[in-house]
């Protein structure tokens, strides 16, 4: 049988290992949330960042309002409903469904709600 | 009110970037104010025709951001004798400028469809140019749907290959119908055609595409041999090649 501070010394040694692996485990878990975390700020971004897929996708009501306001890039309801020809009240309705979306903004200008797809995110 | 037009396929090699200098260049002639934007970033070849030693950018930049089309257009009218209106933008064809093209991510692609919707605004409303003409790349890629969401006559050109039909077909219902632009199609480097074999093809792939054929261009060897640096509609306008290209200008025109 091994003397007792032998054995102590080879206990300490194990511990050490184990203290590594439990550490070793800890960083992959954090590093793991790290990407888990990431990957739904892209899926958000994915919901609320229009692009041409996903403009196919959009319902064709809201498809038609969002390709005229592409046209003009940025207007008010009523000069996107001379170019869908629908109700000024309408398109209003569209456009602001649009904002909640998160794919138009919409910003006041002199009294006048204008609605626009002009960029919010600038590279650095 | 100027206008946007895309100069699209399915697949490469049908003749698109002909069609958008000679296009370009009959417009130009006829004294529209014409700019010509070279957005086929992973196959630049604009600069093979005009040139391109005076840019002091490419639009890789006005769609990154970092440059405005004004700085990056370059007055090509010289190349057509000056007897017209003719500016370009170039893409950077250097392999570096493609490559990165290419790995753009989702969150640039958003970006670059605000530029380019910014940017048609700015060329046609401000800068006031009759056309801007865009050569895009093929196929379904961002870079290319890009253009078409920006678009208000979209041309798209297709061979009588089954697959660059097959594929033209399923391109234009599932995008060109459902962003509901107006389309039209060319087919090009048709070959030994009579005239009645054309009609008939024009009646069946227009059933097809459900969409207007303008023009059947016939595949004429004096045309694929010249090089890309010559713009036919200048060397010879009286090539019937040329009074073809005439004919489908006029179309787009009357659009």
């Amino acid at each position: 049988m091994e003397s007792s501070p032998e054995r102590i010394d080879d206990l300490y040694r194990e511990f050490g290992w184990i203290k590594d692996y439990l550490e070793e485990i800890l960083s992959l878990q954090r590093r793991i949330l790290q990407k888990l975390d990431s990957k739904k700020t892209e899926d958000h971004s994915k919901d609320t960042e229009l692009d041409a897929w996903l403009l196919l996708r959009l319902p064709d009501h809201l498809r038609k309002t969002m390709m005229a306001l592409a046209k003009l890039v940025e207007a008010r309801a009523d000069e996107v409903a001379k170019i869908t020809g629908r109700a000024r009240a309408i398109e209003s309705g569209y456009l602001n469904q649009l904002v909640r979306m998160g794919y138009v903004k919409k910003v006041r200008k002199k009294h006048q709600i204008y609605f626009s797809v002009e960029e919010g995110y600038k590279h650095g | 009110m100027g206008k946007f037009i895309t100069i699209h396929s399915f697949k490469g090699g049908t003749g698109k970037s002909y069609l958008s200098v000679n296009l370009s260049t009959i417009y130009a002639l006829r004294g529209k104010k014409i700019a010509l934007l070279d957005l086929d970033f992973r196959a630049p070849t604009l600069y093979e025709v005009f040139g391109n030693n005076s840019s002091k950018c490419y639009i890789n930049d006005v769609l990154d951001g970092t440059a405005a089309i004004e700085d990056c257009l370059v007055d090509c009218s010289s190349k057509i004798e000056n007897r017209g209106k003719l500016y370009v933008a170039f893409a950077d064809f250097t392999t570096d400028a493609i490559r990165e093209m290419v790995s753009k991510g989702r969150r640039w692609e958003i970006e670059a469809l605000r530029r380019l919707l910014m940017l048609r605004k700015k060329l046609v409303d401000d800068l006031q140019f009759d056309y801007v003409i865009a050569d895009t790349s093929p196929g379904i890629l961002y870079l290319s749907i890009n253009a078409v969401v920006a678009a208000d006559i979209a041309v798209v050109v297709s061979t009588l290959d089954d697959s660059d039909i097959n594929g033209t077909e399923r391109m234009l219902r599932e995008l060109y119908e459902i962003f509901e632009k107006k389309t039209f199609v060319v087919v090009n480097k048709a070959i030994g055609l009579q005239n009645e074999e054309k009609q008939k093809i024009i009646e069946n792939l227009g059933k097809k595409y459900r969409t207007s054929i303008i023009g059947v261009l016939p595949c004429i060897c004096d045309v694929g041999a010249l090089k890309r640096s010559t713009i036919l509609a200048i060397k010879n306008p009286n090539h019937p090649f040329i009074k073809m290209i005439e004919d489908i200008a006029t179309k787009i025109e009357n659009a």
